[in-house]
């Protein structure tokens, strides 16, 4: 009958609120579907609120103030692109930091368990795993954070400039203006604190599983290959494909990992003031003495530093030329309300 | 170590191929290659879930293509490439053997980003609809587990979205994966949990009906009419639907395009059915 069989399901759904699963169901909400006025999540968040701002880059920011906007001065506008990002990330920096960090986490330790199970030099693991779990959480926070921090930002500049100026066409125009030329660097500095965080997180995942791992490695011989999901498909891999310690792997299978440092440029980056993206600047000082076996003719802290400083601004600054946000604008006012009435599953669901 | 590497270009078997996946140089072809023949490779999922590095590769293929999407700014070719690297994720969700894992390390929530798009060039309808198709092939099984991950990280609006903008051909593939999430009991309850839920997914349906009145297609509204009934299972979905199902569901409109489905052509009876009798009394949709 309907009623046992939804008894089955029911469990997985169920477990105490401490769980990953549990943590998942609330920390996997796209971020531009929890509105900062909803009540708070119920699930423990993983980093609170301050520590969360303690950790966006203290350098000097500096916003992008068009010269068309003349008529408060360029340091007013700074003074309020200021508060107004301030606020804004406030705002909306909690569920995007807690939704990448969760999933590039989880994504993280699942695929360096699967490679590097056979590499015993843990400096080399946690090397690796530190530069996938810093681009994964960092471009998807960047990525997610656009359309809610836009939002955010909008209306908090709106009634700042409000104050000042009664003309409201021109404030609707200096608003759309301060965001075009503003928006990535918000993305930027979020970007930078869901690197950091699961950069902080990631060792923790991995070490316990990964010794299991070994452990039974160890015990088994050669029957581990067809001892654990992790293994038992690799039966049918032929041995080049094979995970082996970084001296056996071949050139480009020791790369692969050390590609995400320059996979994810953020265009924007270099508007926060950062010449690099926030993974090789973070991973960079963490770990500058670690023994860099996944690269060999790779990379010393300086070399992390991208070879063409400057295309990013000027990027920027044409793709925003080209392409104006009003519809971006509309269409998330047009689909807000189908969004919000799919709040990830509760225990009411089941 | 350099020395296993093997030198014999000629030889672009699967294995070499999911080897150039590794090497940035290697990897564009690579990717057109193997997404062409991944029908005619023999168990390619296991390969490309095992071996070393290749699912990191494919991840930096999907995050690198991030910063084109808002404005939105993505070339005919890197959205060629990205969907190849698609392709081959699809035949990974596909595979039964692989299919779990790649759940378990949460990949498929990388798409995510690609449905939340909202420009109509070919490039992003491309790019929706072969992040759709992993998805779709991920609920092809029926698995509890699956539908549960897709509800508990939001699939639903963003299907509704494409059901809403897309194309044709992107708007079945997103009706495709609701029918399959309502037609697990987990899924019918989450839509049906709540009148705004069950009516956001009534309407955006019932919009797509009246469309198809101009642009019939058999393939995408067989998928709508399955959805409509799974829904009238539910006795408060039923009762709504009462009021709120198309007219041109019931008024013979679409009797030309059903005329060689017969299959379809029963679901729209029982749903009418359906409609007619449990819609007559008990409490509704709020």
């Amino acid at each position: 009958s309907l009623p046992n069989m939804l008894n089955q399901y029911a469990p997985p759904l169920r477990l105490p609120p401490n769980s990953m699963v549990e943590d998942d169901k609330v920390a996997l909400i796209m971020p531009d579907q929890v509105s900062p006025s909803q009540t708070p999540s119920p699930s423990p968040a993983l980093f609170t609120l301050s520590q969360l701002i303690a950790a966006i880059p203290c350098a000097d920011i500096y916003f992008r103030i068009n010269e068309k906007l003349s008529s408060l001065g360029s340091l007013q506008y700074s003074k309020i692109m200021d508060v107004a990002l301030d606020k804004a990330i406030k705002e909306i920096i909690g569920p995007v930091i807690q939704r990448s960090v969760t999933i590039a986490t989880r994504t993280t330790k699942e695929l360096i368990i699967k490679d590097l199970a056979m590499e015993s030099d843990d400096s080399a693991v946690s090397r690796a795993a530190h530069l996938m779990v810093g681009t994964l959480a960092g471009s998807l926070a960047h990525v997610t954070s656009k359309e809610p921090l836009r939002v955010a930002l909008s209306s908090h500049l709106r009634s700042l400039i409000q104050n000042l100026n009664n003309n409201s066409e021109s404030t609707e125009q200096i608003v759309h203006i301060l965001i075009n030329d503003n928006l990535d660097l918000g993305c930027a500095l979020i970007e930078t604190v869901a690197t950091r965080k699961a950069i902080e997180m990631i060792d923790g995942e991995i070490k316990q599983p990964l010794s299991q791992l070994r452990r039974q490695k160890e015990l088994l011989g050669s029957g581990y290959y067809d001892a654990f999901p992790y293994t038992q498909g690799l039966a049918r891999v032929p041995d080049a494909l094979r995970p082996k310690p970084a001296g056996l792997l071949c050139a480009t299978q020791q790369r692969v990992y050390e590609d995400f440092i320059t996979v994810w440029h953020s265009q924007s980056s270099q508007n926060a003031g950062a010449t690099t993206s926030a993974t090789a600047m973070a991973v960079a000082q963490g770990n500058s003495s670690v023994p860099r076996l996944y690269s060999p003719n790779l990379v010393q802290p300086a070399d992390l530093v991208p070879e063409e400083p400057d295309h990013g601004t000027t990027q920027v600054l044409s793709v925003s030329a080209q392409f104006g946000t009003s519809d971006t604008f509309s269409q998330v006012a047009g689909t807000t309300s189908i969004t919000s009435v799919f709040p990830s599953m509760s225990s009411d669901d089941v | 170590a350099a020395a296993q590497e093997p030198n014999d270009r000629k030889m672009a078997s699967a294995e070499q191929l999911v080897l150039d996946l590794c090497d940035r140089e290697l990897r564009e072809n690579a990717l057109l290659e193997l997404s062409k023949k991944r029908e005619i490779f023999q168990d390619l999922a296991p390969l490309l879930w095992h071996s070393f590095g290749t699912i990191a590769a494919l991840l930096q293929e999907i995050v690198s293509i991030y910063p084109a999407l808002s404005p939105p700014t993505l070339s005919p070719g890197a959205s060629n490439r990205v969907c190849n690297a698609l392709a081959l994720l699809q035949c990974v969700a596909s595979h039964p053997d692989t299919r779990l894992p790649f759940l378990h390390a949460h990949v498929p929530l990388f798409l995510y980003p690609f449905l939340n798009t909202f420009s109509k060039t070919r490039p992003f309808e491309y790019l929706r609809l072969t992040s759709l198709g992993v998805i779709g092939a991920l609920v092809k099984v029926d698995d509890t587990e699956v539908i549960s991950f897709l509800l508990q990280t939001e699939i639903i609006p963003l299907c509704l979205r494409t059901m809403e903008m897309g194309s044709e051909l992107s708007k079945t593939v997103a009706t495709f994966i609701v029918q399959k999430i309502l037609l697990d009991d987990i899924g019918l309850r989450y839509v049906c949990a709540t009148a705004e839920r069950f009516y956001a997914v009534g309407s955006v349906l019932g919009n797509m009906v009246i469309s198809l009145a101009d642009q019939p297609s058999t393939r995408l509204l067989k998928h709508i009419i399955r959805c409509y009934l799974r829904l009238s299972d539910n006795p408060r979905a039923c009762v709504a639907l009462h009021n709120c199902l198309p007219d041109m569901l019931k008024d013979g409109t679409f009797n030309v395009s059903l005329r060689d489905d017969p299959a379809t052509r029963r679901w729209l009876q029982q749903l009418l059915h359906n409609v007619t009798v449990g819609g007559m009394g008990g409490p509704g949709m709020g």
